[in-house]
């Protein structure tokens, strides 16, 4: 600080600061959410600032405890980020209990123990996310199906009352919502299609449109839109260069190989590229929460084997796991992996690939020789580091 | 058979021997082994001592109890503790922890306290030439002969204070080694982030 | 000439940054005039690379009498690393005393300080233009550039004799190359554009001496695009040139920074690394910047010493920004009162450009030849310190394809070890990763620590190894003298053994008596016969 003249001069001004990138990043994920909002209903609305504020008041309360301060570290909007990740992630109307313990123990497990921003080797909205994933596994598979498909239509002050309640004075409960008028029981896509190739149906009789699944094409097709208008807040992060595009476009690409190739082994059993591309979180996961600096790999070539192996995990874990969807579980997985993936695929450092002869290194002295000579290589030495207009 | 007029040797007999000398075989055959290996891999000192010797600042000035730092390096090899070595400091308890897998832990008080690197100092007017300063140096630092002034070799000195107590008229100074432009080190930048409320 | 000299680089480096250039501020006013001062401080080294063992020697004593350009210092002769500074004025040497400098370190340099004063007595040789310099030897043009006090103008300054002892040789793939570094890629900084605008003819005068010292194949004049008018200038004087022995080229680069570094630069030269320890000559090239060229063309053909240089005086708060001509020596204060420059709002000065430069907040200090730029700006709001996010930003933009923020977490924690092993000796601090970080962390700061305490660590390695060494001697030594000692008892008590052996022959002791009594008388005798040849030797 004291040195830096670059700090003092104007043009420090002109770059991106951090609280800059984490609102606009937070700014990237409108119209996904609003997308979420016009299928789903208020629930999306409610969980988003449920979240949002949670985050936020957990964050300035692990700070007044590490007695940091705590406008400050508040205003890099890290946790007003997490929160609205967690926030659209989690099933609208889930009980406001689940969002308080997931947002909690991501920003205090998952971030604050681990030494709070820049530290955390997991992205903490997902390990929130799997936390509630694993301990509630029915409220969190139960996503609403699209706002069209329903006959009671919970409105803001229903809603309200969903989340806090878990009853109405209309509504009995959510499970009353979820089931539809022919008494069945909407779940996300990609879940319905595991559930009924675990039926003994084929992916043909699943996904072709008829009178049977009319349900499921209307409510795949929001999700379809869900997934496009990520995909279209992703494409502003990249032409803001807020993201780069190593690892968005790696794991497209390595679905698509993964995917294609399972759908040449057999079309019936195994999903095209397409569906899994745009089902489930796969376009939030891509361009919002593999992109996350802090836990991702950091080096060029690293981010594209991060990437290409978050594909590949997500994949695999669709197809052969046990949950349907599992953008979580592959991130976090990779999370694990991003300091042996930096550590293999590092940069090559100017001069290593030189195209002239090289000078072999001289060995510095260090033992067996004779005093005088120590003293005389002294000069030498320095002489080197100098080549630097 | 003719033979058989001599055998009155027992059949357990037979076995124990035949178990004898297998073993005596393997035995003598696992010696050579052994030999061989002792003469043909020697390792040439201890390597250990020989890490910790690296390890620790070749002052040499015997604050740790020992007459050296070879001495001390053994000690450490043979369980002493690390945390002996005044002028090694905290950095030296660092990686002598890491070097032997052991728990960092405070430098020890009783044997001094980590201080900036120090240089000995003649008083030359007041030095009457006794040598006995000469005989105390450990790495040979000082000049001089009987009766004639002496002088330290400034490069060489390790700031170790054994020549001080000798030297019958307090002539020895140990001034701290002056920071110039040379020597000098680029401070670490401020952590922002640490700021308390 | 060819028509076709001018080519645009092909090849690029990785990463680089384009911040604001803000060199309108200056570039857009001619070379003006400046007001010297009255007293002028010069500090006695000014090179960056000192001998350390063999001090610059002083030769004048205060109260003496020096004229303009006269030496103030010397090197002793088996020295052959430093240059001597001169006096930028007539007049009389005031003082000779420790005065702070622009050193990060804030210790006070040995500095000689120079009243201005007419001295009409004074001889003086009558300057003369000398066009001969063909003529002469490579050795001498090398002696004459070292006793004129020239380093590397471009900032680094480097001895320039040191970069030009070693004659270029030529193989296949690497033609022995003169780099002109016009590139003046930092931000702000306009010295080199003015002065090649000025004085393209003397600065390729400049280069044409340093390929004959050197002796080089081509000239390769590397330019950034972004200055126009300065290439525009230099076309012209190579079409005026008259003998065209030597391949004289242009390249115009992109505008990037660093472009200017000397690795960067030979990279879009020639497309090549320079690898570990290797130094530009091992290519076969020599990079000199523009204003060094216009100091050896000074030195050489006008005969006059290095005594002043162009300094781009810019910034919000100056009311004429623009380049002078400053002697080296005069204040900072003395250049802030000239400029106007309202002194509650300056809280520091930036020497050099915004991203290599050094902050100083310290006014009474003097330019030296290392200050190329001085920028007065108004602090801007302090912008805050984050923690890293790991966004890779830094590493995108290195030019030496590092890893910043790795680096960044070991300063940090000081492991050493794994910054050596990311090669932090390749870091040439050029700031791209500070500029980029959105965090705003003190990126090369952190490195310039991280390579000052293991540059300690090993020199207080190669001492503990000394020491050791001598501490060994020592022992062994002391061991033998023991055994000497032992050995010798051993065969003083034999001794002793066999003489007392010998009196066991003769229990009574009789014989040796009588054998003692003998020999007492015959030694008696044989005393008075020594004392009566003694007295009658002296009568």
């Amino acid at each position: 600080m004291k040195n830096s003249p670059l700090i003092n001069s104007e043009i420090s001004t002109e770059t991106r600061s951090t609280n800059q990138l984490m609102i606009l990043v937070c700014a990237g994920l409108i119209p996904g959410a609003i997308t979420q909002f016009y299928f789903f209903g208020w629930g999306i609305l409610i969980n988003l600032i449920l979240c949002s504020s949670f985050a936020i008041s957990a964050e300035a309360l692990v700070l007044k405890i590490r007695s940091r301060s705590i406008l400050a570290t508040l205003k890099d909007n890290s946790a007003l980020l997490t929160g609205l990740l967690l926030g659209l992630a989690i099933p609208p109307l889930l009980p406001w209990w689940m969002s308080f313990i997931g947002v909690y123990f991501a920003i205090i497990f998952a971030k604050h123990l681990y030494g709070g921003l820049g530290y955390n080797p997991f992205n903490p909205a997902m390990i929130g996310y799997v936390l509630l994933l694993i301990s509630f596994p029915l409220a969190m598979t139960n996503w609403l199906p699209t706002q069209e498909l329903l006959i009671l239509k919970p409105n803001l002050i229903q809603s309200i009352e969903l989340t806090f309640l878990g009853v109405t004075n209309e509504l009995n409960n959510i499970a009353l919502i979820r089931t539809m008028a022919d008494g069945f029981t909407m779940a996300t896509p990609l879940d319905h299609i595991r559930t009924s190739l675990s039926q003994g149906f084929m992916l043909s009789e699943i996904l072709e449109p008829s009178e049977q699944n009319s349900s499921f094409s209307i409510n795949s097709l929001s999700w379809i839109w869900v997934n496009v208008a990520y995909l279209v807040g992703g494409i502003y992060l990249l032409f803001l260069k807020i993201i780069r595009w190593h690892i968005p476009v790696s794991i497209i690409a390595s679905m698509i190989i993964v995917s294609t190739i399972l759908s040449i082994i057999d079309d019936q059993i195994y999903l095209s590229a397409s569906d899994h591309l745009f089902y489930g979180a796969s376009m939030i996961g891509v361009f919002f929460i593999a992109t996350d600096p802090v836990s991702a790999s950091t080096t060029q070539k690293g981010r594209l084997i991060f990437g290409a192996l978050i594909g590949f995990t997500l994949i695999m874990i669709r197809t052969f796991g046990s949950y349907p969807d599992a953008f979580a579980f592959a991130v976090i997985l990779l999370n694990i992996a991003s300091p042996t993936i930096d550590h293999y695929f590092r940069p090559k450092v100017y001069g290593t690939k030189t195209t002239v002869k090289q000078i072999p290194e001289k060995q510095t002295p260090v033992k067996q020789i004779p005093i005088k000579q120590i003293q005389e290589n002294k000069s030498d030495d320095d002489f080197k580091g100098l080549n630097n207009e | 058979m003719e033979i058989e007029l001599f055998v009155a040797i027992p059949p357990w007999l037979v076995e124990v021997t035949q178990a004898i000398a297998v073993i005596t075989i393997f035995s003598g055959l696992c010696g050579a082994l052994l030999g061989y290996a002792a003469v043909y891999f020697k390792v040439e000192g201890d390597p250990i001592v020989e890490q910790i010797n690296a390890i620790l600042p070749q002052t040499q000035c015997g604050q740790c109890g020992h007459p050296g730092c070879k001495p001390y390096a053994q000690a450490i090899a043979n369980g002493e503790a690390i945390n002996r070595c005044p002028p090694g400091g905290e950095a030296g308890i660092k990686s002598l922890a890491n070097l032997l897998e052991l728990d960092v832990i405070p430098l020890n008080e009783e044997c001094g306290e980590e201080s900036l690197p120090r240089v000995a100092f003649i008083i030359e007017e007041e030095c009457i030439g006794c040598t006995k300063c000469i005989q105390a140096c450990p790495v040979d630092a000082i000049v001089g002969t009987a009766k004639q002034m002496h002088t330290v070799i400034v490069s060489e000195c390790t700031g170790c204070d054994l020549c001080v107590p000798p030297c019958p008229v307090d002539c020895i100074e140990m001034p701290f080694v002056e920071t110039n432009l040379i020597n000098w080190r680029q401070q670490k930048p401020i952590e922002q982030s640490i700021v308390l409320n | 000439m060819p028509k076709n000299f001018t080519s645009t680089a092909t090849n690029k480096f990785h990463g680089g940054i384009h911040p604001p250039e803000n060199k309108l501020i200056s570039s857009s006013r001619a070379i003006s005039k400046f007001d010297s001062d009255k007293y002028f401080r010069i500090q006695i080294n000014q090179s960056s690379f000192q001998n350390i063992e063999q001090a610059v020697e002083i030769i004048v004593i205060k109260g003496q009498k020096v004229i303009q350009g006269e030496a103030l210092t010397t090197f002793q002769p088996l020295d052959r690393l430093n240059v001597p500074v001169h006096s930028p004025c007539d007049g009389v040497v005031s003082d000779i005393e420790l005065f702070d400098c622009a050193h990060n370190s804030s210790f006070p340099e040995m500095t000689i300080v120079i009243k201005a004063e007419i001295n009409v007595d004074q001889n003086r040789s009558v300057t003369k233009i000398e066009n001969q310099w063909k003529a002469k030897s490579q050795s001498s043009l090398i002696n004459k550039i070292r006793k004129a006090g020239i380093v590397g103008l471009g900032g680094a300054t480097f001895p320039t004799h040191i970069k030009q002892s070693s004659p270029l040789k030529t193989d296949i793939s690497t033609p022995s190359t003169l780099i002109i570094n016009a590139m003046e890629c930092e931000p702000y900084i306009t010295c080199d554009d003015r002065l090649l605008r000025g004085y393209a003819n003397q600065i390729i005068q400049g280069a044409l001496i340093v390929s004959k010292i050197v002796g080089c194949e081509r000239i390769v004049f590397a330019i950034e695009d972004n200055k126009p008018e300065a290439l525009f200038a230099v076309q012209e004087s190579i079409n005026l040139l008259a003998e065209n022995k030597i391949d004289l080229s242009i390249i115009v680069a992109p505008t990037k920074y660093p472009s200017g570094g000397e690795k960067q630069l030979i990279q879009i030269v020639t497309g090549h690394e320079l690898a570990k320890q290797q130094l530009p000559k091992d290519l076969n090239i020599l990079v000199q910047n523009v204003a060094t060229l216009f100091a050896v063309y000074q030195a050489i053909v006008l005969n006059s010493n290095l005594i002043g240089r162009l300094v781009t005086i810019t910034g919000n708060l100056v009311d004429a920004p623009g380049n002078y001509w400053i002697p080296f020596g005069t204040s900072f204060s003395h250049i802030i009162s000239q400029f106007n420059v309202p002194e509650k709002d300056l809280k520091f000065i930036i020497i050099g450009g915004p991203l290599m430069g050094q902050k100083i907040s310290n006014f009474d200090i003097s330019t030296s030849k290392k200050v190329n730029c001085l920028i007065f700006n108004k602090r801007v709001t302090n912008v805050e310190i984050k923690e890293c996010i790991r966004c890779g930003e830094c590493e995108a933009v290195c030019p030496i394809k590092l890893l910043p923020q790795q680096l960044y977490w070991f300063s940090k924690s000081e492991q050493w070890k794994p910054m050596e092993q990311l090669d932090l000796k390749a870091c040439i601090e050029c700031g791209a990763c500070d500029y980029v970080c959105p965090s705003h962390i003190p990126l090369v700061d952190y490195f310039r620590f991280a390579k000052s305490e293991i540059k300690h660590l090993s020199s207080k390695e190669k001492t503990s190894e000394l020491a050791k060494q001598r501490f060994d001697n020592r022992e062994s030594r002391l061991t033998r003298i023991k055994l000497e000692r032992k050995a010798r008892q051993k065969k003083n008590a034999l001794d002793r053994k066999q003489a007392s052996e010998n009196k066991s022959v003769d229990p009574d002791g009789k014989k040796t008596a009588i054998l003692e009594a003998l020999n007492r008388v015959k030694n008696k005798q044989n005393n008075t016969n020594k004392i009566n040849t003694g007295i009658t030797g002296e009568e």
